[in-house]
């Protein structure tokens, strides 16, 4: 029986514990260290699917809380599942829809058999079980899909519930397995849980590790925690998963956490972020982010970004999209298409330098463009140090 | 470089110009070449609303385009573009097409009224701005579009006075020679073409009074604009054929043959074709502007002949989705539940992007959901079907 997922390192990086690597889904073979774009509804928001393929997005990631109420479950079996639907050829991973429900609504209520919670469209009581999310995502179709877990806020002080909240989260993953009916079309990737406390951490990934899967997901964190927390919680998971299987990150999509999260030894991330901010007049560039909405721009003829190679910058100026920017929806578009472009060539960037083993050099050169007075924050030098990357 | 020229391309049945008759014509400037009957592409602050540049392309891949920039959506541009000092369709990023700009934005309700002496209110979304003719032609230095159109009192619908109208007439043809002289004296404006406002309502009186006057001056003039017919953009479906086409069909006789004839509006397909009919040769994408904004494409089937002289539209009316809107005859509205699971294309035989790759259900599904990707879809093939049925009209002018 053929895997519904290869995944085969090409390059590692003989100073931390970055790689590259080539993953073979069902729909496509995506390069990592990568970033998925997410695309809640059906859509990455005002970009067409054949603008992603342009700018080289390989995957991407669908919400099953959203779609699950919109447009339904029947209706994408009716489309034969997502990628039909949406004219998406390449790679798809849907969430759990567990997070949405826990922090969009506050009326969910998680007990052994799932999630109760209220339709926000027309207040009806349902209940998600970990049975339940897979035979949606079953339904969607996604090349990976995600066990549903019990998710506890990171900041909890809670330990006794962020305890129960990690066997759960194990006792769901069993309950998700059984109820796949996919297994070589897709791929439930666990997700390993323990907030912030090392042995729960420890506990959750080596039970996940009894468990055939062909990936693992870090969970639980970009929730508000210190960042110190943050990088030691991702380099203890990375560390006890195994290296010849993929490591996905949840939540991250800031440029730093990305670079850090690779050098650690992640391989997949998302993040609403790029997009979300290109949608309040925000643009990505290689020295931190600009807000196309502040009168400074109303004169600057300049793209976005010198020699970005993106649809938006080889038309528009700063100066333009000031005039436009929150008010016309086409702003929309070209600050989310630029966005999305820069988070591509920043993964593109970090894989082929780790194809020729300068993986050190790029996170050098990365940092000083974003920190040129070398005010590098504590926890990016300790994150890393550990892994042997000494910042100049 | 020097300033735009429209030529009637169609031969003149016995020599003799026959004004009431649809004709081939061809817009030229430096590289450009936009024929007609044909339409501007109507923008919003710049941009053809949800449509990037990138996108514009894909829709219309041959580089002939003519963009409308209604003054009202861009005059904040101003102070930037002074300093830009490249002119409007570079600033907003289509330096290689063709542009005009106009003191109305015709795809919206304008409130009537404000203009003060010869100042006219220009009504931009941050409030009215006063402007004189050397207010605008200064602006128009500033802009250097292909073409534009003089300033002048447009607020005129069917419920004016006769007083309001003559009035409009008369500081409208006040203001065109006033700016016509500036325009003489200004060597960027060298480029530019004139267009000439015929007002005069629905009263066909003051338009044969208008249009003479302007005719005197139609050497200094690249074609003329049927303007001030309405004031509220989205309701301009529902105008009569019988109210307006016998008056453009009067007032043609008093301007010249060989100049280019222009209408702005979201006319309806088949009075766009007696327009066309009437001599008229270019117009503006309001209409597929408009659908797009009541979540609705455009699918009207068509069947172009000509014959005796005019061209002559069949629109099959559709068998199935009858229950279903209660708009027109032209189009079908996405967010209508019936689209739910029609996994077809808006149209099947249409080969637009958005045709050829998505369904009416997942159109349907981005609309309900507040997708933006819903309106951009919708666009595509608006403007695509829009552009297809004029290309349609000048194929069946050609034989």
């Amino acid at each position: 029986m053929e895997k519904a997922l290869q995944f085969d390192v090409i390059a590692s990086c003989t100073t931390s514990k970055a790689r590259t690597s080539l993953m073979k889904l069902p729909h496509y073979t995506v390069e990592t260290p990568v970033f998925m774009p997410v695309g809640t509804k059906g859509s990455v928001k005002s970009v067409l699917p054949e603008q992603l393929e342009d700018m080289n997005c390989q995957i991407i990631l669908g919400n099953t809380y959203h779609l699950g109420l919109r447009p339904g479950v029947e209706l994408l079996k009716k489309a034969k599942g997502l990628h039909n639907f949406m004219g998406w050829k390449r790679a798809l991973l849907t969430d759990s829809g567990g997070f949405q429900m826990v922090s969009l609504l506050h009326m969910a209520e998680i007990n052994e058999q799932g999630v109760n919670f209220e339709s926000p469209y027309d207040g009806t009581k349902s209940l998600l079980t970990p049975e339940k999310s897979i035979q949606i995502q079953n339904a969607i179709g996604a090349d990976i899909i995600m066990q549903l877990d019990d998710v506890v806020p990171t900041t909890s002080k809670d330990n006794e519930r962020m305890e129960e909240a990690t066997h759960r989260t194990t006792r769901w993953l069993d309950r998700c397995l059984s109820a796949h009916e996919r297994p070589t079309e897709q791929n439930i990737f666990p997700i390993v849980q323990g907030g912030l406390i090392e042995n729960l951490r420890k506990l959750s990934a080596n039970l996940h590790l009894e468990r055939k899967v062909n990936g693992y997901a870090i969970g639980g964190l970009v929730g508000g925690e210190d960042k110190e927390d943050f990088w030691k919680m991702v380099i203890l998971s990375t560390n006890l998963l195994p290296c010849d299987k993929p490591k996905y990150v949840m939540g991250v999509g800031f440029a730093v956490d990305l670079v850090i999260c690779c050098a650690l030894g992640a391989d997949m991330f998302d993040c609403v972020f790029p997009t979300r901010t290109a949608r309040f007049g925000c643009a990505l560039i290689s020295s931190g982010q600009i807000s196309l909405r502040h009168n400074k721009f109303r004169m600057d003829f300049r793209p976005i970004e010198k020699n970005c190679r993106c649809s938006t910058c080889k038309t528009y100026t700063r100066a333009y999209i000031h005039q436009i920017v929150c008010t016309e929806a086409v702003s929309c578009s070209l600050l989310s298409i630029h966005n999305l472009h820069y988070q591509m060539q920043l993964m593109k960037g970090i894989r082929e330098s780790i194809k020729v083993n300068k993986f050190p050099e790029f996170v050098q050169e990365f940092m000083t463009n974003i920190y040129p007075d070398k005010s590098y924050p504590q926890w990016c030098l300790d994150a890393l140090q550990s892994v042997n990357i000494e910042l100049k | 470089m020097e300033q735009a020229r429209f030529s009637v391309v169609t031969d003149r049945p016995n020599g003799i110009p026959h004004t009431n008759r649809p004709r081939l014509g061809s817009l030229k400037h430096s590289n450009s070449q936009v024929d007609t009957p044909a339409f501007m592409f109507y923008t919003k602050c710049g941009s053809v609303p949800y449509i990037s540049r990138e996108l514009f392309e894909k829709i219309v891949p041959d580089d002939q385009a003519l963009f409308n920039f209604p003054l009202p959506t861009c005059l904040s541009f101003l102070q930037p573009l002074k300093e830009f000092k490249r002119g409007l369709n570079s600033f907003v990023g289509l330096e290689k097409y063709l542009s005009c700009c106009s003191i109305t934005d015709y795809a919206v309700d304008t409130p009537q009224g404000y203009n003060k002496k010869d100042c006219v209110a220009i009504k931009t979304k941050s409030g009215n701005q006063l402007i004189n003719h050397e207010k605008y032609m200064d602006i128009i230095e500033v802009f250097k579009p292909t073409m534009y159109v003089t300033l002048s009192i447009s607020d005129i619908n069917l419920n004016s006075s006769l007083s309001s109208i003559e009035k409009s007439v008369n500081i409208s043809n006040r203001l065109f020679k006033s700016c016509l002289e500036r325009h003489h004296q200004s060597e960027v404006l060298k480029q530019s073409g004139v267009i000439a406002p015929i007002q005069g309502g629905y009263n066909v009186q003051e338009r044969i009074r208008s249009a003479t006057f302007l005719s005197e001056y139609h050497d200094d003039v690249l074609g003329f604009l049927f303007d001030g017919f309405f004031t509220d953009g989205t309701i301009v479906e529902e105008i009569p054929s019988d109210l307006i086409v016998p008056i453009i069909n009067k007032t043609m006789e008093f301007i010249p043959y060989d100049k280019m004839k222009i209408i702005f509006g979201a006319w309806t397909p088949s009075l766009i074709i007696d327009l066309i009919n009437s001599g008229m040769d270019m117009f503006d994408s309001c209409l597929p502007c408009i659908t797009t904004e009541r979540n609705s494409a455009l699918i009207f089937d068509y069947n172009l002949k000509y014959k005796n002289e005019s061209i002559i539209m069949d629109v099959s009316h559709r068998k199935t989705d009858k229950m279903n809107d209660n708009l027109n005859e032209y189009e079908i509205c996405l967010t209508d539940k019936c689209h739910f699971e029609k996994f077809v294309p808006i149209k099947d035989s249409c080969t637009c992007l958005t045709c050829k790759k998505h369904t009416r259900s997942y159109i349907h599904h981005l609309l309900v959901s507040n997708e933006l990707l819903g309106s951009i879809l919708l666009t595509i093939h608006n403007l695509h079907y829009f552009n297809q049925f004029f290309k349609d009209i000048r194929e069946v002018l050609m034989k």
